[in-house]
């Protein structure tokens, strides 16, 4: 029997695996958008081993509703990096600077 | 407790043993002669014609996304369909009105012409 | 049984949704307004229905979905408010020739998210619904295609708001896996069980203070208080003005709405963590809204700072954690709310050239072209300054004064101080509407009957403060 601790904390290293992914990434939005993804699956990860611990499917059902939320989330986030595609050739995130001030 | 993984240990142990020895084997023995031919991509059947790290057109994209939305319905339909002889009749009108809000964006979709590829 | 009786206001609303989108693909192109007015009429149904059953909608006991007095009149505000903008909107979009009725329908889609929001009394509720606002918010930024500067705020916003989803989601998370529970009712209970005096916290009590930081985080974000206001600039001047107007308004009520619910009911015992939080937020919110305010050209960019520093204010009203405090604070996000609707409104019948208003400079002698909409712009900047017979400076004086009954002595001259160095970006615009020279291209794309009424009713609504006064003391004493 493996502690449960164990796997909050594989699922807390996801999370901040995931957060650096983000805020480090210099390169390309499709890669934050996958370490938005590896967020919300590190807290689904929590959710079922909480429902699990409990021996309550709230949990479960809770990670069907991030699951399908996230799809259209990132449904439309594709959305609006095609479109920013369209207005300026390219998805990097150094060229993302018009609005400042 | 930890004495329950030791065949897994064991297990691991002996596949990187076994398959270093492998690898060295091919390594020492076999002869090694590279030329042109040999050293470029092939594809099945036919001559490589292009870089496998070409730009997708962005219409693959729009499919992907609505695909994504209509695929992730299923997540919902499977537990649902296990316990409908529980749920009775509230569990299928809402079953019901889950799929006619589908619906209603799919004829949305089709109406605005998302589903053509041209 | 499930009653669905009481969750008609959300099923009309959604019932019309659909329809509009398929008889809207159907239409032609010249008949595409229709679907505007459907949904205005959406719109109206809604809010006729629950003043109709307003003691009838009160009856529900249900402990998943709350429709309370509380919840009824913030759903009747949001759903009026949304009318009053979508109106801005649609002469708007005409106008500049961008009219797609999908910009109504998604504002309906952010409508019923708000509502379930405000009604929720289980956390996966209060997800879905934040995150049907939320997708919805990003599609109406990215709604102007053609802009680099759209859909440039529109990823900005989209990356930074499914971060903040995923710190509330990790708190609930925390919440689930320590409670047990979803619900908010057992949530409390479980939580007043535990022992938070001691010097020497359990396992547990860490464990929720974890919780409750990274929920007051996320809403701290999607409310946009510094230090996590770095969206709302960008946003704000990104998008096109009259979804500036949509975003700057609604949403602020029912996260707000959401903030109050979550501290008084689910952490009310942990009153010592939040008050410290909050008490960050705030005074960060008005420092940086107020000072950085004062050097933006944009005038976009200037609302969206004066915006941090009015949160700032109603932050500084939930942080004293008693019901004058709460009344304060929820006068002043509903002057906020109307003062802002009539500030962009307004600003979305201006017109410099060809193009919407953008600088500050683009008003300059509006006066003189327009007397009345100078002297209504006016009006309401002096109100946002806090000047006495306006709505806005009964807001500030509640705040104030909710801070000295806490003996906050210091926190009140603090606010006070802020709002004089506010007052000076306000003023500059009155500057330039009255002293400089007339900019020819400025002109009115409508004449606006509704912005006069509307703007009279908040002159008199100033002059009887009572009015709100009470609503908000009465919707706070029946949370």
């Amino acid at each position: 029997m493996i502690p449960m601790s164990y796997y909050l904390f594989l699922s807390s290293i996801l999370f901040s695996i995931s957060l650096a992914g983000i805020f480090l990434n210099r390169k390309n939005i499709l890669i934050m958008l996958m370490s938005l993804e590896l967020m919300f699956l590190s807290i689904n990860f929590n959710f079922i081993i909480f429902g699990n611990y409990l021996g309550d499917l709230t949990g479960q059902i809770f990670v069907f509703f991030i699951l399908t939320v996230i799809a259209a989330e990132s449904a439309i986030g594709l959305a609006i990096i095609v479109v920013l595609y369209r207005n300026r050739h390219s998805i990097n995130v150094d060229d993302i600077g018009n609005l400042k001030g | 407790m930890l004495l329950e993984y030791l065949p897994v240990l064991i297990f691991l142990i002996f596949a990187i043993i076994f398959a270093a020895i492998m690898l060295s084997i091919g390594f020492t023995l076999g002869k090694n002669n590279p030329n042109t031919e040999k050293n470029s991509p092939y594809e099945c059947g036919f001559e490589a014609f292009e870089d496998s790290r070409m730009k997708f057109d962005v219409r693959y994209y729009l499919v992907a996304i609505l695909f994504i939305i209509f695929d992730l319905e299923i997540a919902f339909l499977f537990p649902w369909a296990v316990v409908v002889h529980e749920i009775g009749f509230i569990g299928i009108i809402s079953m019901a009105l889950f799929l006619l809000i589908l619906v209603v964006g799919f004829i949305y979709e089709w109406k605005k012409g998302a589903l053509e590829w041209d | 049984m499930i009653n669905f009786l009481y969750i008609i206001p959300e099923i009309i609303i959604m019932t019309v949704l659909s329809f509009v989108i398929v008889l809207d693909s159907f239409f032609s192109k010249n008949n595409k307004k229709i679907s505007y007015y459907f949904v205005q009429l959406s719109l109206f149904l809604c809010s006729y229905y629950i003043i109709d059953n307003f003691n009838f909608l009160n009856k529900n006991t249900s402990n998943l979905y709350n429709t309370s007095i509380f919840s009824n009149i913030f759903k009747l505000f949001i759903t009026l408010s949304l009318a009053l903008i979508l109106h801005y909107t649609y002469k708007f979009l005409q106008y500049f020739k961008k009219y797609e009725s999908e910009y109504f329908m998604i504002a309906l889609f952010a409508l019923i998210g708000m509502m379930i929001m405000v009604s929720s009394e289980h956390l996966l509720l209060l997800y879905l619904g934040i995150e049907l606002l939320s997708l919805s918010l990003y599609s109406l930024i990215s709604f102007n295609r053609d802009s680099i500067f759209s859909s440039e705020a529109a990823i900005k916003y989209y990356i930074l708001g499914a971060i903040a989803s995923g710190f509330l989601l990790f708190g609930i998370s925390l919440i689930y896996g320590l409670t047990g529970s979803l619900y908010y009712v057992e949530i409390s209970n479980q939580i007043s069980s535990l022992n938070f005096s001691s010097s020497e916290y359990t396992l547990h009590a860490v464990g929720l203070i974890f919780a409750l930081t990274f929920i007051l985080i996320s809403l701290a974000f999607k409310f946009g208080a510094a230090p996590f206001h770095m969206w709302i600039p960008d946003v704000y001047h990104g998008s096109l003005i009259t979804t500036t107007l949509l975003l700057s308004t609604v949403p602020k009520i029912a996260v707000f709405i959401i903030i109050i619910k979550i501290i008084n009911s689910i952490f009310s015992n942990l009153y010592i963590f939040w008050a410290d939080i909050l008490f960050i937020l705030s005074i960060l919110s008005i420092i940086v809204g107020n000072v950085t305010a004062i050097v933006q050209t944009n005038i976009k960019r200037m609302l969206a700072y004066s915006t941090i520093a009015n949160i700032g204010f109603i932050l500084l009203g939930i942080f004293t954690g008693s019901i004058e405090g709460y009344k304060a604070a929820m006068f002043y996000t509903i002057t906020y709310v109307l003062f802002t609707i009539a500030a962009f409104g307004l600003l979305s019948e201006l017109k410099n050239g060809e193009s919407p208003i953008e600088e500050i400079t683009n008003l300059s002698g509006l006066n003189k072209q327009y007397p009345i909409l100078a002297f209504i712009f006016m009006l309401l900047m002096l109100s946002f300054i806090g000047i006495p017979p306006l709505l806005g400076f009964h807001a500030k004086l509640f705040i104030i004064q909710s801070l000295i009954l806490t003996s906050n002595i210091f926190l009140s001259i603090f606010a006070v101080l802020m709002t004089v160095i506010g007052s000076y970006y306000y003023l500059r615009v009155i500057k330039v509407m009255y002293f400089d020279n007339l900019d020819n291209k400025l002109s009115c794309i409508s004449t606006s009957y509704i912005t006069y009424l509307y703007v009279f009713l908040l002159v008199l609504l100033g002059l009887f403060p009572d009015i709100l006064g009470q609503i908000s003391y009465y919707s706070i004493s029946n949370l």
